[in-house]
Order: C-alpha cells, then sequence, then structure tokens
C-alpha cells in the first residue's frame, strides 16, 4: 500500500505514488539546477517535463493507473540525466576539462542527507576527509556551551554561507569525488535507492535523527524564539519613541523637547542636542539590523524542507546590509553619546554659571541693600546728632531761628 | 578492440545533420524526431536531443511555433529558418565529400585486399 498524489503536469492530473514523485521531483531539481547557468537552460528543463507528461500519458494510455516509482525509474534512464543529455561538442569540452583537471575539485557543502541541523559539520567532515561526524557534533556542542553560545554564532554565519549540495554534482564535489557522467548516474541512482528505501521504511528518517539531534533542534528552536523576543522588544522599543518623535517634529513642536514634559530632562537634552538627520539615521539603521535577523529566524523556522534555498549572492548581500546597519548603528550611538556629553557640559556650565550669576545678583542687591540700610542709619544718627547737639547748646535756640524768621516775616 | 566508442562517436556527430535532415523533410515536434531516431538507432538517451535543438536555435538554424494538440498540452513545433536550410547544403557537401572518401578508401582496401 502506499500513498498516492496528485500532480499536473501542462494542465493534466497525473495519479503518483508518493516516492515515485519524490523521485520526479529530485530528476527535475537536479535538471534544473543542471541547466540553470545557461542560456535557454530553463526551456531545456521544460521540454523535459513536457517530455516526461507524454510518457505519463502514454502510461495512462496503456491503463496504468498510478505511476510507480519502477516507471518514473525507467523515463528517468530513457531521458538520461543532464550529463548524459549534454552535446557531443560541450561533452568533448567535458572529456577534456576532465583530464586536464585530474586534481579533484573539493568544496565545502552543507550536506542535506546526513544533518542534524543544517549540516554544516558533515558538510565539513566530507571536506576534511573524516568518515564519522558523530564526535565532531559533540566537541562542537561542548564548544557552544563553553563559549557561551559563540560558536552557535559562528555556526549561523556558516550557515547562511555555505550552500547546500543539493544536485548530483555538487554532492560529488563534496565528498571529493571526480566529477564525470558516470559517477553523477551513479549517484542520482544512489539518491534514487535511497529515497526508495527512504520512503518505503518510514522509521529510518527516526533512527538516522537521533535523540541529540532532537535536542539539538528543540534548543535552536528556543533560541531562535529568544532571538525573535529579544530582538522584537528591542525593535518595539527602538519603533515607539520613534513614532512619538515622528509625530512630534511631524507637528512641528520642535521647543515641546526643550520643555520637556515627555521626556525627562535629559532626554530633550540629548534630542535637542543632536542633529535629527542623526536621530533618524540612527533609528533606521537599527531597525534594519533587528530586523534582519528575526527575518532570517523566522524564515529558517518556517521554511519547508522543499523550497529552495536562498541563494549565496543574496545571502552574502543580506549579510553585507545587516553588518552596515549594525556599524551605522553604532557609529551613530557613538555620535550622539559625544552629542550629548558636550550638550551636558554646556548645560552644566551655564547652570553653574547662572548659580554664580544668581548668587552674584543676589549679593549685590544684599549689598545694595546693606548699604541704603547703612546710609539711612547714618543719615538717621547724624539727624539724631543734631538735634541732641542743638538740645544741648540752647533749648530754645532751635526753635529760635523759626519763630524769629516768623517775627521778622511778621 | 573497443569499437563501441567510435561508434557512438560517428553517431554524435552525425547526430546534428540528422536532425536537420528530418526537419527539412517537414516541421515536427520533439517527440517525432526522437522517435525517427530512435528507429535509427541514432540515440539512445532521449534527452540528447533537447541541449541540441536549444543550441540550434541559438545559432538561429531552426524556430519553432506551438501548434495546438488533440491530446494533452500545445506542442513546439521546430523548422528550419533559410540560415538552416544554407547550413543543411553546406553539411549536405560535406557529407558527400565523407561518403566519397570513405568508398574511395573501401575501394582500395578491397583492390588491396583481394
Amino acid at each position: 500500500m502506499k500513498k498516492n498524489i496528485n500532480i499536473n503536469l501542462f494542465g493534466t492530473l497525473y495519479s503518483i505514488d508518493e516516492d515515485a514523485y519524490e523521485l520526479l521531483k529530485k530528476y527535475q531539481d537536479n535538471m534544473r539546477s543542471y541547466y540553470s547557468h545557461r542560456e535557454g537552460g530553463e526551456e531545456i528543463a521544460d521540454d523535459v517535463e513536457h517530455r516526461v507528461a507524454e510518457l505519463f500519458a502514454e502510461l495512462r494510455k496503456q491503463g496504468f493507473e498510478a505511476i510507480t516509482i519502477e516507471q518514473v525509474e525507467e523515463i528517468i534512464h530513457r531521458i538520461g540525466d543532464p550529463q548524459e543529455m549534454e552535446d557531443e561538442s560541450e561533452q568533448e569540452e567535458k572529456v577534456f576539462s576532465e583530464t586536464s583537471r585530474e586534481a579533484i575539485d573539493k568544496r565545502f557543502f552543507r550536506d542535506p542527507e546526513d544533518k542534524m541541523v543544517a549540516g554544516i559539520i558533515s558538510g565539513a567532515c566530507h571536506y576534511f576527509g573524516f568518515k564519522d561526524p558523530l564526535p565532531w557534533r559533540i566537541i562542537f556542542f561542548l564548544l557552544c556551551i563553553f563559549t557561551y553560545a559563540g560558536f552557535i554564532i559562528a555556526y549561523l554565519i556558516v550557515w547562511a554561507l555555505v550552500p547546500e549540495a543539493r544536485t548530483a554534482e555538487e554532492r560529488l564535489k563534496m565528498k571529493g569525488e571526480p566529477v564525470n557522467p558516470k559517477t553523477i548516474n551513479e549517484e542520482i541512482m544512489r539518491g534514487v535507492n535511497k529515497t526508495k528505501e527512504f520512503v518505503q521504511n518510514p522509521q529510518n528518517q527516526d533512527k538516522a535523527k537521533g535523540c541529540l539531534g532532537t535536542i539539538l533542534k528543540i534548543c535552536l528552536f528556543c533560541i531562535g524564539g529568544f532571538c525573535i523576543l529579544l530582538f522584537g522588544s528591542l525593535l518595539c522599543a527602538i519603533l515607539i519613541p520613534l513614532a512619538i518623535v515622528g509625530i512630534v517634529m511631524i507637528a512641528g513642536a520642535g521647543s515641546f523637547f526643550s520643555t520637556g514634559s515627555i521626556f525627562d530632562q535629559e532626554m530633550s537634552l540629548w534630542l535637542t542636542a543632536t542633529p535629527h538627520w542623526v536621530i533618524w539615521t540612527f533609528a533606521i539603521s537599527t531597525i534594519i539590523a533587528l530586523a534582519l535577523p528575526i527575518y532570517a529566524i523566522i524564515r529558517s523556522m518556517v521554511r519547508k524542507a522543499n523550497t529552495p534555498p536562498m541563494s549565496t549572492s543574496s545571502r552574502v548581500s543580506f549579510i553585507l546590509v545587516w553588518l552596515l546597519s549594525l556599524a551605522i548603528a553604532i557609529a551613530c550611538m557613538i555620535y550622539g553619546a559625544k552629542m550629548y556629553d558636550n550638550a551636558h557640559e554646556n548645560f552644566e556650565n551655564q547652570y553653574k554659571q547662572s548659580k554664580i550669576e544668581l548668587i552674584e545678583g543676589v549679593k549685590d542687591v544684599i549689598k545694595e541693600a546693606k548699604d541704603a540700610i547703612e546710609y539711612s542709619i547714618e543719615q538717621q544718627k547724624l539727624e539724631d546728632n543734631q538735634v541732641i547737639a542743638g538740645k544741648n547748646t540752647s533749648t530754645e535756640s532751635v526753635p529760635a531761628p523759626a519763630g524769629t524768621d516768623s517775627l521778622q516775616v511778621q | 578492440m573497443n569499437t563501441e566508442n567510435a561508434k557512438s562517436q560517428m553517431r554524435k556527430g552525425m547526430l546534428e545533420y540528422c536532425v536537420m535532415l528530418l526537419l527539412h523533410r517537414e516541421a515536427s515536434y520533439a517527440t517525432d524526431i526522437i522517435a525517427q531516431l530512435k528507429e535509427a538507432e541514432l540515440i539512445v538517451v532521449e534527452g540528447t536531443l533537447y541541449p541540441l535543438l536549444s543550441r540550434l536555435k541559438k545559432d538561429g538554424l531552426l524556430t519553432y511555433e506551438w501548434r495546438e494538440s488533440t491530446q494533452g498540452p500545445p506542442r513546439k513545433y521546430y523548422a528550419l529558418t533559410a540560415e538552416g536550410n544554407e547550413a543543411l547544403q553546406d553539411m549536405d557537401g560535406a557529407w558527400n565529400e565523407l561518403v566519397h572518401t570513405v568508398d574511395l578508401l573501401k575501394q582500395n582496401n578491397s583492390t588491396t585486399n583481394f
């Protein structure tokens, strides 16, 4: 008993066994990736797909309701794998280049067939010629713990940069085996048998992965979730004030900051001291620097196994953009901090200055007041003395002049 | 003595010429061409034809048009262009020369051997 799927080939539905479908898909993917670098390659792959559809239609005419893996295998042998399909002229070139580069072209690929997380360790083992990746996995796991997840970050970067060995040719290169039509065909047929085995015996999957892999996967999932939470909350922490600042700026209430009614005084000081473009650059670059990892993590969590991975060039540009935005954000932060320092100093100086001025002003006032009081006291004393002196000389003499004057007037 | 390799090289060398001959006779679609080539035992692996057609098309020797099919999806019918016909004539000449040379060699052989 086998599970059966319906596939749509150029508008016609065909029933096909699940394992046969897996094999066909592998064949098609291999074909497409093989011809993807060539002009008109897409068309060749399409033509092959047309041919497959025709052969399926023939089978249906013969009375087969569901296509089996044996039939797909036969079709693949009939049409041939991409290497066999090569033009004669190009074949010659291939033969020539094969003899000229007997030195085997070995490259670092991630191994999709033997993986716990992304197949980097097993890929590295293929590259360096170790047979069993398990001890290396354990060493790596321990390293991850002892370096406080430093190695996990390294792993993630390598994950992003190293492509997966998806085609037969890439798998051969990964293992350091010579690449020629024969080995490629063997590799494809090995993949075919593996698919067969794999589908016929679903427990294989559990056996192959083991519990360490599951634990590692759960750990990574948790780390991913944690990162999303962390970056997400940071993102919110940036976005919300930014929105407020934006609204305030649009409203044109620049003085809003200086009054410091929302933010505390230091914050408003910083905002007024730093040029606006610095704030905006900082905000945008920080948002990019935070949002990219979130996107990457969510993508890797949600991505289905069959969807093609990102191309190397887009990965590299992703990482470059991320590093750039991070650098800009940090630079803006340093610049802003400097501006704040200056502003703070100015502010303090001004504050001191105004304090001194105030005190001196008060002192002046006090001094003046004192002077005025002293003056008035002196004046009073003088008058008093005069009065006393007058009384002493003649008690009547003081009113006398007035009296004499009045008398004289009279 | 491995004659297989030499024989397959011969067939490969002829393949392009034969495909063009077929298309010169009538416009046809890939499956027809494959069937005829297989009958003549010129190809084993069917897929060989597709890169060949793609290259000839790129060189401007042939074009194709989509035609509705009574059964299944529309089909690509390939036909030679004017340039393709010229190339074919050129190849005809080369082929005749080859045949002539081979005939001569055979005659020489037969006269010396017997």
